[in-house]
């Protein structure tokens, strides 16, 4: 099963810059791109960051997608 | 945090500081004080520190140098790396031991060594910039 996610949708929505996001949530851009294109799955802890930081629940921004 | 920023410059440091201690026991043992080889040392260390700045001046931004992915991906190449390195070690002690060396100089055990930590230093250096 893997995890996806919904970031980079909800951050162009919001118009809010992907260094601006590496910067408010202390991580480097080359991780907020690796996040963004499901190449890295955030800790628990940056996860839940994540969802404070956009402020809508988890579910909206990480899917666990079912194996077919 | 904030002191995240000077790590080129603490590690340069920590080479001198290091340097000067073992220079400082070869002197105590032998009475030779090698100045030359402290001076590379603090070339180094030089070198590194104005890198270090350079980049601290340059860099616009506010993101870390370091996070979460940057330190799994550190300690995965290590893992790696170092497994790899004592397998190639064993494999060699293997075929030495399979010609019917029994005496290794303590000279190409050094050799091993600090070849081990330059490819594994400068892996490691690639690693954190990927």
């Amino acid at each position: 099963m893997a995890v996806e996610n919904n970031i980079r949708k909800i951050r162009v929505e919001r118009g809010i810059k992907q260094i601006t996001m590496a910067e408010d949530l202390q991580v480097t851009r080359q991780t907020m791109n690796a996040i963004e294109n499901n190449k890295y799955n955030p800790s628990l802890e940056l996860a839940l960051k994540i969802v404070k930081y956009f402020d809508i629940p988890i579910d909206q921004v990480f899917i666990l997608k079912e194996d077919e | 945090m904030k002191l995240q920023k000077w790590t080129l410059a603490f590690i340069g440091i920590g080479t001198v500081i290091g340097a000067l201690i073992g220079i400082t026991i070869i002197y105590s043992t032998t009475g030779n004080f090698n100045i030359s080889s402290l001076l590379g040392f603090i070339t180094a260390a030089l070198i590194l520190i104005v890198i270090n700045v350079i980049k601290v001046f340059v860099k616009k931004d506010n993101t870390p140098e370091i996070d979460e992915r940057i330190k799994k991906n550190v300690m995965l190449y290590y893992l790696y790396s170092s497994t790899i390195f004592i397998v190639v070690l064993f494999l060699g002690l293997a075929v030495l031991s399979f010609l019917n060396f029994e005496i290794v100089e303590i000279t190409y055990l050094w050799i091993i060594m600090i070849a081990y930590l330059l490819i594994s230093g400068i892996g490691g250096f690639i690693v954190i910039r990927r």
